[in-house]
């Protein structure tokens, strides 16, 4: 999906469990994700470390969708 | 081995655009790169006759172009039946491949060779023995090596070994065969070839997936308007629209205009593929509202009122590639710039 996503221009991060899988994929942009059900988080935390993950996590996406790639690339959480 | 050779008014020298209306005619000879063919074919076989035929009238009048074309074939005591190539050419492609078609009702071996992205490449490559070529003509005599190497070998009546070995593009199914080795030990052989850098031939090959270009990237995110597309099957509780837990082939959208939180009980997973307990106990695991109302209006512009989901759980590909034009196709018309997409 993300990859028609992106044939029609809109920049799309891929958060992903998988990021070799999804790289694979040619899926252009994409972010390392926590697990394959909690991409965005790791529930095992305290509320308040989960959350903070979870901003890294969001904010290597958006950094993402801000930088020029020109290949299916792994963006780390800062 | 007695060969008939198709080819369109261009490659069979009767002209271009204005010959494309040129009905049927046989020429008992190999025509314009027949004449190639024939040099690489030796004294194996002998193109006996060739089939040209304006790219018009094979795709205006196909019940006339079929019926000419199994005449022929049957009256020139066809052993093999060769069409094109036809590279990138769109009328061209399709008329080679249903040229082959009648072929193989009359029980006449064929071989084609065409562009992998010409339209009949996809439509015909189950089917038909179909030779891979450069999208245009440069690639001719690579092209005709092959089909005179394939046309011998299946005029002989010998069994085609797997695509990599012979050549022709792939036709999606698996031959069983007995193999010396243990499935084991040639997976291991693959992997100390590969830790040895050299070359290694994958049994099971992954699909081949288009590469895009990257989209550009977005120059100002401050003001950008930004959507979260999810394949985790996240959908309000009781999942009233009836998404799909896998085998996806729909999306759904729901708003999320004025939520500050996604609270656990309101939403719910209908992921058919994981364990769901954690985005059920806190769907921020899966699509990170909290962080994203945190950013938004300082990092980035503002949210897209709705997101959009799918359950990612054995989805073919032709599915995912049509979800995903109809989310862009819905994301740019309503302004969204870019897209965060949670995979699960």
């Amino acid at each position: 999906m993300s990859v028609e996503l992106e044939r029609r221009g809109l920049p799309t991060a891929v958060i992903s469990a998988l990021p070799p899988v999804a790289q694979e994929l040619g899926a252009n942009r994409v972010v390392r994700g926590v697990k394959i059900p909690h991409p965005c988080g790791d529930p095992t935390l305290e509320p308040d470390a989960d959350r903070a993950l979870r901003l890294r996590i969001v904010r290597a996406a958006l950094k993402s969708l801000t930088q020029p790639t020109s290949r299916p690339t792994i963006f780390d959480p800062a | 081995m007695r060969i008939v050779h198709f080819l369109n008014q261009f490659y069979g020298r009767l002209g271009g655009e204005e010959a494309a209306d040129t009905p049927v005619r046989v020429v008992d000879a190999p025509v314009g790169p027949g004449t190639r063919l024939q040099e690489l074919l030796g004294q194996r076989a002998d193109i006996v006759a060739t089939i040209v035929c304006g790219d018009n009238v094979a795709a205006e009048e196909p019940s006339t172009f079929r019926d000419a074309v199994q005449r022929i074939l049957q009256e020139r005591l066809a052993d093999v039946f060769v069409a094109g190539p036809a590279f990138n050419a769109g009328r061209y492609g399709l008329a080679c491949g249903a040229a082959c078609c009648v072929a193989a009702e009359l029980g006449v071996p064929s071989v084609t060779a065409l562009y992998p992205e010409n339209p009949a490449a996809s439509l015909y490559r189950r089917e038909l023995v179909i030779v891979p070529t450069t999208a245009t003509a440069s690639g001719m005599q690579a092209a005709l090596t092959r089909l005179a190497d394939l046309a011998v070998r299946l005029g002989n009546g010998d069994a085609l070994g797997p695509p990599w070995v012979y050549g022709y593009l792939p036709h999606g199914f698996r031959r069983v065969e007995l193999r010396e080795k243990t499935a084991a030990d040639r997976a291991l052989d693959m992997l100390a070839a590969r830790l040895r850098g050299e070359p290694f031939q994958t049994e099971v090959p992954l699909p081949d997936v288009a590469r895009v270009d990257p989209a550009p990237p977005i120059a100002d995110l401050s003001t950008a308007t930004l959507a979260v597309v999810t394949t985790s099957a996240l959908v309000p509780k009781g999942n009233p629209d009836k998404l799909r837990q896998s085998y996806s082939t729909e999306w759904r959208s729901y708003s999320i205009a004025g939520l500050e939180r996604l609270e656990p009980g309101a939403w719910e997973s209908m992921h058919g593929g994981f364990d769901t307990s954690a985005a059920n106990a806190d769907p921020h695991q899966v699509v990170p509202l909290d962080v994203l109302r945190l950013l938004e209006g300082a990092t980035f512009g503002r949210l897209h009122d709705r997101y959009f989901v799918t359950a990612g759980v054995g989805t073919a590909v032709s599915a995912a590639q049509r979800m995903g034009a109809e989310i862009a196709a819905e994301l740019l018309s309503s302004g969204a710039q870019g897209v965060i997409l949670t995979a699960t």
